[in-house]
């Protein structure tokens, strides 16, 4: 899928806007920039409406339903519509999706009253007219949207927010692993098992009445229908120890949980530690540079004099020096009573007139002697060179003394999140908690097992009863009813393993993709290797020795999570069977400028189309050089100048 | 490289005591800015500073000098003797050499007790700052100065 045209009609901020963001195999990526509150994250999440509806809002921070977006002015002035219209192309075919409802004429400051019908069209372009295949009702046109295009849950891998990203490596939310099952197609087959069971279910009650009403033998019956209500008491026992289970492991997990932020406190107290050390160093740095500095003072007259030294240097001696030397020839001459010239003609007398008259007193004058004193300075001192010195120190100087502020900043900040620090016997009480409720978690485990052991029994039981009930019985209904459960319980179990062996294999290709994306983005690839993905999806990045780390402690800076969350979005993006346009609002959040050039390299590679709404405090000037082969379209949004509540959207000119 | 030739001032003149109304016992500018904060190597390094200070901007202290430095021929950096060179030798006019050396003892106080002030403003004597004005005030400045042949510039 590839989004052409966006079309927002009173949506946000936006009366009528009409985007072209088609792109090419070559130019594959829309850029669009604003300042902060210009309208940015309103165009993010009008494509998300025009795809999922309400559902598209639900990560907004606080406009969740759509009548929120509804264009205010537009709502005071008189009844109106909302409308997000996007023309995609898919499978080489033309579509318009439109979206949107009516709304009535609303006070300003009112809660803008609409007429509750959401309105869902997708039309055939080439036909033009509504898609047939799609459905009539709205339900099935989402449903088709869903199949058909990016199904709601897997959009996120899509359509991201840099900013939010992070939250992929903590521990995902249920929707989550949920999309991310989606994604590896596994999601497919553990819907298909759960069917089955369904299905399961409704044989056995079946099965279990025909052999109730065929079957004359009253004991066996009786026998059987008690082993059969022992059966529902051990699976109500089963299903309370399973409830206390999950409960223990709950408890086991809030301690471990604890435990971990205690540990990740000493973790944090280690890195304080390693940051005081290197401000030690830079402390060291900066008497080094104390003494450089002072050194460099020390000649800083001869800096300020410097100026006035080029002027005399480039001032005529006086007298010329081409008199002066020819004073001093003649003058040679004379006293060495020279008979004959070089060019061979003879020194008579009126020759020697000529040269006495050229021998002017050349007695030492204040003016010559400062130039050649000068000329003398700067040959030896070379002012211009130390000038850049003591520039070089003085820069240096404020890099090391930033270093440090930034340091004792980011210890503070640890010390704040420490306040009090972490005591030992915290860390020792909770591992202590942690392995009671490991030990209460054994225990109900063992008996969780034994009843089930216990059921495993009664359920032979119950079938050899089944059995002898079933021989006394010659019936071909039954049979049916018995082949079917059976069938239907080998496909389940065949599914089972299908899972199991395709989770295996898939994991593993998913954990090399986000890894493969990871070392493009970090520059320090020595030192790590890759991501792994536990069976909960918490990720961990690899060190060079072999240790897992915490994502967030992947290098210093506060992104350091957003690479790793980027690389796992990236990596499930690819593995998507569905090809879509990657939409990605505030692209950098708050990646230092370490990752910033790496993630602006990766972004064009993520899908055949990128849209990229950024500030132009995250993508500079010389940051767009990087993407600047790529760009197939540059906008900038901004507001009216007689309306500044409303937004347009103009070229930006610079890339194109 | 070497110095290719002795002090440009007479014998009589070197054996001049550099003073100075912000030297002596604390507090005082020298003791604050040599001792106190180390940031010359030594005092005469901030005299020549002030000394050229002084003269670009052509103002020099009233303030009874006090207090003695040290004595010319004790300065041992070459550097600094060039610079008081080059200064006494823009400021001869044919005086006495004595005379010229008042003044650059009083240029050189207002000097010190100017730069001390931008120091105490803005805790650095943003010396790039200070150098990239003085091209400019040098161009003007040098019409006022002797020995210096103006007939081409």
């Amino acid at each position: 899928m590839k989004i052409k045209e966006i079309e927002l009609y009173n949506w946000g901020r936006y009366q009528k806007v009409t985007l072209n963001v088609n792109v090419t195999k070559e130019n594959n990526v829309v850029l669009i920039r604003a300042r902060n509150n210009q309208g940015k994250t309103t165009l993010f999440y009008a494509i998300k409406y025009a795809l999922y509806g309400k559902f598209g809002l639900k990560n907004h921070k606080n406009q969740n339903e759509p009548f929120e977006w509804i264009n205010r002015q537009a709502a005071a002035k008189k009844d109106g519509e909302m409308c997000v219209q996007l023309t995609i192309e898919h499978d080489g075919k033309e579509f318009r999706i439109q979206r949107g409802l009516k709304f009535f004429q609303t006070n300003t400051g009112s809660e803008i009253q609409t007429d509750g019908k959401e309105k869902l069209e997708i039309i055939d372009q080439e036909a033009g007219k509504p898609l047939s295949d799609a459905g009539k009702e709205i339900a099935a046109k989402q449903n088709w949207i869903n199949s058909m295009l990016i199904p709601l849950d897997v959009s996120q891998f899509f359509f991201f927010d840099g900013e939010d990203i992070k939250r992929y490596t903590d521990e995902p939310e249920e929707s989550v692993k949920t999309a991310i099952l989606r994604v590896l197609g596994i999601k497919v087959l553990i819907n298909a098992k759960t069917d089955l069971e369904n299905i399961q279910k409704i044989f056995n009650e079946l099965h279990n009445k025909k052999l109730n009403e065929q079957s004359k033998d009253e004991k066996t019956k009786l026998k059987l229908k008690e082993k059969q209500d022992q059966i529902k008491e051990h699976e109500i026992v089963i299903e309370h120890l399973t409830g206390a289970l999950k409960q223990a492991e709950k408890l086991r997990d809030s301690y471990t949980e604890k435990l971990r932020q205690n540990v990740l406190a000493q973790e944090k107290i280690k890195e304080r530690q390693r940051i005081k050390d290197a401000n030690h160093i830079l402390d060291k740095n900066l008497k080094d540079n104390d003494i450089t500095l002072r050194e460099h003072r020390g000649i800083s007259s001869l800096l300020l004099l410097h100026p006035l030294l080029k002027i005399i240097d480039s001032t005529e001696e006086n007298p010329p020096s081409k008199d002066q030397w020819e004073s001093k020839t003649a003058q040679h001459m004379i006293y060495e009573k020279f008979e004959k010239c070089v060019c061979e003609t003879d020194i008579d007398n009126k020759i020697k007139e000529i040269l006495e008259n050229k021998v002017i007193e050349l007695r030492p004058n204040p003016q010559a002697q400062l130039k050649r004193f000068v000329e003398d300075i700067i040959a030896r001192t070379m002012p211009d060179s130390k000038f850049s010195e003591l520039r070089h120190a003085i820069q240096e100087r404020i890099r090391i003394q930033g270093e440090i502020d930034t340091n004792n900043t980011i210890i503070n900040k640890i010390n704040q999140e420490l306040s009090l620090g972490t005591p030992d016997e915290i860390v020792k009480m909770l591992k202590d908690k942690e392995e009671n409720a490991q030990s209460e978690i054994m225990k109900i485990g063992r008996d969780v097992e034994r009843a089930e052991d216990q059921l495993e029994n009664l359920s032979k039981e119950e079938g050899l009863l089944k059995r002898k009930l079933e021989q006394a019985i010659d019936s071909e209904e039954l049979k049916t009813a018995e082949e079917q459960k059976k069938f239907v319980q080998k496909v389940r179990d065949g599914i089972q393993k299908s899972i199991d062996a395709y989770y295996k294999l898939r994991k593993p290709q998913l954990e090399k993709h986000v890894s493969d994306v990871f070392l493009r983005l970090i520059n320090m690839k020595k030192l790590y290797t890759g991501i792994t993905i536990d069976d909960d999806w918490e990720m961990k990045v690899k060190y060079y020795d072999g240790s897992l780390l915490p994502t967030y402690q992947y290098g210093p800076s506060a992104g350091a999570s957003q690479i790793v969350a980027t690389a796992f979005i990236a990596g499930l993006n690819k593995f998507a069977q569905k090809a879509g346009p990657v939409v990605i609002d505030t692209p950098l959040g708050r990646l230092d400028d370490i990752h910033r050039t790496n993630l602006l390299e990766y972004y064009n590679k993520m899908s055949d189309q990128v849209i990229i709404l950024y500030t132009p405090t995250e993508i500079n000037d010389k940051d767009q050089v990087i993407l600047e082969d790529y760009v197939k379209e540059h906008y900038e949004i901004i507001p009216y100048d007689d309306m500044p509540d409303l937004a347009r959207i103009v070229p930006y000119e610079r890339l194109i | 490289m070497e110095r290719p030739q002795d002090w440009t001032l007479t014998k009589s003149t070197q054996s001049h005591m550099i003073n100075s109304a912000f030297a002596g016992e604390e507090p005082s500018i020298y003791d604050e800015i040599i001792k106190k904060e180390k940031l010359f190597p030594t005092a005469y390094h901030f005299f020549a500073l002030g000394l050229v200070y002084g003269i670009l901007y052509n103002k020099k202290s009233s303030k009874p000098r006090k207090h003695d430095i040290i004595r010319m021929t004790l300065i041992s950096e070459p550097t600094i003797q060039d610079v008081i060179n080059a200064c006494y030798m823009i400021l001869d006019d044919g005086r006495e050499e004595k005379e010229i050396v008042r003044d650059m003892l009083d240029y050189a106080d207002w000097g010190v007790e100017a730069l001390h002030k931008i120091w105490e403003k803005n805790g650095s004597f943003q010396l790039p700052i200070l150098i990239e004005d003085a091209k400019k005030i040098w161009e003007k400045r040098v019409k006022e100065l002797n020995n210096i042949n103006l007939e081409k510039l």
